[in-house]
């Protein structure tokens, strides 16, 4: 369909344009966002795309996340974090919130992965599961949070 | 013997052509560069298996790489072989061309994965995918094989089905059911595939379309029958078949616009495409009766099966009358019950074969021909 120069040159730049974009968004809210530290709970499945990673429960500090009436379907939630609280919409007196969906009583916020090299995955999951384990973040004033490193005893996993 | 040596052999038999143009035509068909096929299948073959290599060390996250160099060497590698592809084409290298591209198109896959582990995204595959088939659009419209955009095709629809499924947007209109979903993707595929042929002719990414359209349809049916078979009527109501009900008016507008086909043609695609839609709707109606499924099946296949005959299309013809063939053998299992039954069943099914096949094979030309016929 495309037989043109400068329609091939288009068809090729733009793929590279849009990973170099999503990249940089990417690394916007990390030098952005506030950073905030959450402690979890976790295992350790695969993924065929990007390698291993632990999949976790954050631990929020804050009772009744999705709960009330059962949905039947996804819908968008908000976890405050200062101060502590949960709501179906948009709050106004929140200085730290985590926008996300609730599904299936769960709250998922993107963050609910950390992706790990394939030798050091089976040492990780254990001392996840055996020590103190928290995950770093970075938020934006809009609530998209993204990871920026995994804790084990207050200290990067990197360093151990 | 080649199948051409064989038909050259029998055609000088028969006087048709003499020995000398047998030899002829026998070198012809030797020194042209069209056998360059086999060639292009395993370079495709091993620059598709390169780029899942690729994926899979990406897949490994070395540990010692720093992010910043994994990035970098990432997109050097998507620049060079974009630029690769470019410069192929420019140099008129087919094949070359279709190689990098087949490259660039996986390494665009394994960049987002790449991004995804690096900075920790929870997203889905189907997201990767969507989002992959989005930028590389144009990739696989630039391909002129039809590899490219069938890997494209592969990635769209699979990605598109499960956001349908899963997807919160989505997921208040079909309800996480299967059969609106199974029923809408073909006919997203028809569309796409009517819009690429009116734009850019008989490409590769109409082909792959159209493949898909045939296979998803087929596949969809099956879905829309086993929900009968789990003895589950569930009624969805009208709004999970609406997003069904866009596509297939936007596919008949298509179909009747369509400069390819007659007039009879079209009535026979807009029929099959009206055939179609209607077993999805059984539960609505509160209708349960395994016939009235497999009375949908087996119009849809026919007409199906004429409108190919018609179009010359004789190989997809004859496995729409295998599958129709197949279709009549499980009504047969369907209709009937008990061991002694089904062992009458399965003889008068098999003698019905047999007998089937012989006609087949003595009248074919004669049927082919009627059906052909059929339309003109």
């Amino acid at each position: 369909m495309i037989n043109s120069k400068k329609g091939l040159l288009i068809a090729l730049a733009t793929p590279i344009i849009a990973l170099a974009l999503l990249a940089g968004y990417k690394k916007y809210i990390l030098s952005v966002g506030k950073e905030v530290t959450l402690s979890i709970t976790g295992y350790d499945p695969r993924d065929l795309l990007s390698g291993r990673y632990l999949v976790y429960t954050i631990n929020y500090g804050i009772g009744g996340i999705c709960g009330g009436p059962a949905y039947k379907h996804k819908k968008p939630g908000y976890v405050c974090l200062e101060p502590k609280n949960f709501t179906y919409h948009k709050p106004n007196n929140c200085e730290t919130m985590i926008k996300g969906i609730c599904n299936r009583g769960g709250f998922e916020a993107g963050i609910e992965r950390f992706y790990i090299p394939e030798g050091e995955a089976r040492k990780l999951e254990d001392l996840v599961q055996t020590n103190d384990a928290s995950i770093v973040l970075s938020i934006t004033r809009n609530g998209k949070a993204q990871i920026k490193d995994l804790l084990i005893n207050g200290k990067s996993w990197r360093d151990r | 013997m080649s199948r051409l040596d064989k038909m050259l052999s029998d055609w000088v038999a028969n006087d048709l052509i003499s020995d000398e143009q047998a030899k002829k035509i026998t070198n012809h068909e030797n020194y042209k560069p069209s056998h360059s096929w086999v060639l292009y299948g395993f370079l495709i073959l091993g620059a598709a298996t390169i780029g899942i290599g690729i994926i899979s060390l990406i897949a490994a996250n070395w540990n010692g790489i720093p992010d910043a160099l994994k990035l970098f060497v990432d997109f050097a590698l998507l620049i060079a072989l974009a630029s690769g592809s470019y410069f192929a084409w420019e140099k008129n290298k087919p094949i070359v061309f279709e190689v990098l591209l087949i490259s660039f198109i996986i390494l665009c896959l394994a960049s987002i994965g790449l991004i995804s582990q690096i900075y920790h995204t929870g997203g889905k595959l189907y997201q990767a995918l969507l989002l992959w088939s989005i930028i590389t659009a144009g990739v696989a419209a630039a391909s002129k094989r039809s590899f490219v955009p069938f890997i494209w095709a592969t990635g769209f629809l699979f990605g598109i089905t499960f956001a349908a499924l899963d997807s919160p947007a989505f997921q208040p209109i079909f309800q996480k059911h299967g059969s609106p979903v199974a029923m809408t993707i073909p006919l997203i595929s028809a569309l796409l595939a009517i819009i690429c042929r009116r734009l850019g002719g008989e490409g590769g990414q109409t082909a792959a379309l159209r493949s898909w359209t045939i296979t998803g349809g087929l596949v969809a049916l099956v879905i829309a029958e086993l929900q009968l078979w789990r003895h589950r009527s569930i009624d969805l109501g009208i709004a999970a078949y609406l997003p069904g009900y866009v596509f297939a008016a936007l596919t008949a507008l298509g179909i009747g616009m369509s400069i390819d086909y007659k007039k009879a043609q079209k009535y026979l695609l807009l029929a099959t495409l009206g055939l179609y839609l209607v077993p999805f709707h059984f539960p609505m109606f509160e209708i349960q009766h395994k016939i009235s499924y497999a009375f949908c099946s087996v119009a849809i296949l026919a007409t199906m099966a004429v409108f190919l005959a018609s179009l010359k299309h004789r190989k997809l013809f004859q496995i729409f009358l295998v599958a129709l063939g197949i279709r009549f053998l499980v009504l047969y299992f369907q209709a009937l019950g008990g061991l002694a039954t089904t062992g009458f069943g399965l003889i008068i099914s098999g003698t019905i074969i047999i007998a089937m096949v012989v006609v087949w094979n003595r009248y074919r030309k004669e049927i082919t021909t009627w059906a052909e016929g059929l339309v003109e």
